[in-house]
């Protein structure tokens, strides 16, 4: 979203415009959610903390000076919320089980085998991801996925740029070591193409 | 940052790992909970006044009476030679004390805000747990 319109948007929720709100969430909810996931491993508490996040976001929109990008601010709540909330279940649990449902954002396309494939590989590519630390995986979502800069990025997460880039640098070999044996190169090009 | 084959390979894999999507109803049950809460924020805020006019009137004519007859009269004295009876060892002493007016007024005072006080804070106290 264009700052632009981002400030207008938050202007307009400012003014009471509820409905402006739901604009936010449509744009920013799968990230959150996915980022949340992507710490916490489980998809009740990931729609948890996601709802917290958005509720954080509305109840002080009033706050945020607009210095830095909406999407910045809204992806460091969420990461500072869900780190909490891992924190304190490791606490309290010791380990944390994987739940591996699948709730990937799949379009239809006509090749069910094709469509099979995909859907396996995910499921490979994701596992491959939970095996990185926490922070990691959010690096590597955000670099990657959103395709933030290194500078956003080191916000977000609260560390400096050279020490996402180390983090960065290293799961990065750490996922290539993983998946290059186990992903097919062809099907990844058929996908991102 | 130099684009690596490994990059390039991360990044298609992450690209096609894709995002998570929220429940269906995800979007309906969090706007909801933001309507109660912009209503709750925008719901007026009715106070009544901790003391009425009728309230203010008479506390200030009390006080008004307080304040002209303790500074009209004359300062209080009172005695406390009738403890030496008790005390014959310490006869040499004698328990005088002199109250000043300023002294009498402002005690009065405090004595007199208080009780208003206490008693206007316990009845506002059960009114809202009553609500």
């Amino acid at each position: 979203m264009r700052a632009v319109d981002e400030s207008k948007i938050i202007q307009r929720v400012l003014n009471d415009d509820v409905k402006a709100f739901e604009e936010i969430v449509l744009i920013y909810q799968n990230m959150v959610y996915t980022l949340s996931y992507r710490v916490l491993k489980n998809h009740e508490e990931a729609e948890e903390i996601a709802q917290d996040v958005f509720i954080k976001v509305f109840q002080s929109l009033n706050k945020f000076n607009q210095k830095s990008k909406l999407s910045t601010w809204i992806y460091r709540i969420t990461y500072n919320t869900s780190i909490n909330r891992y924190k304190s279940q490791k606490r309290q649990q010791g380990t944390i089980e994987i739940d591996y449902t699948d709730k990937l954002q799949t379009e239809i396309t006509p090749d069910a085998l094709y469509e099979m494939s995909i859907v396996e590989k995910r499921k490979i590519i994701n596992e491959s991801i939970f095996k990185l630390p926490e922070t990691e995986r959010i690096i590597i979502t955000l670099y990657y996925y959103e395709e933030l800069p290194i500078i956003e990025i080191a916000e977000i997460v609260g560390i400096s740029k050279q020490n996402v880039k180390v983090k960065l640098f290293r799961s990065r070999q750490k996922l290539y070591a993983d998946l290059k044996d186990k992903v097919d190169q062809e099907i990844l090009d058929y996908e991102y193409n | 940052m130099n684009i690596t084959k490994e990059d390039i390979f991360i990044k298609k894999a992450v690209k096609t790992a894709s995002v998570y999507k929220p429940d269906g109803e995800f979007t309906n049950s969090l706007m909801d909970k933001i309507q109660s809460l912009s209503a709750e924020k925008n719901k007026a805020i009715i106070t009544s006044p901790l003391i009425s006019i009728a309230g203010w009137v008479i506390i200030t004519s009390i006080t008004i009476a307080i304040f002209s007859i303790l500074l009209l009269s004359s300062p209080s004295n009172i005695n406390f030679s009738f403890l030496t009876d008790y005390f014959h060892k310490f006869e040499s002493i004698r328990f005088s004390i002199t109250i000043s007016k300023v002294f009498l007024t402002g005690l009065t005072a405090f004595v007199f805000f208080f009780i208003i006080e206490i008693s206007l804070i316990s009845r506002k106290i059960n009114g809202i747990k009553e609500v």
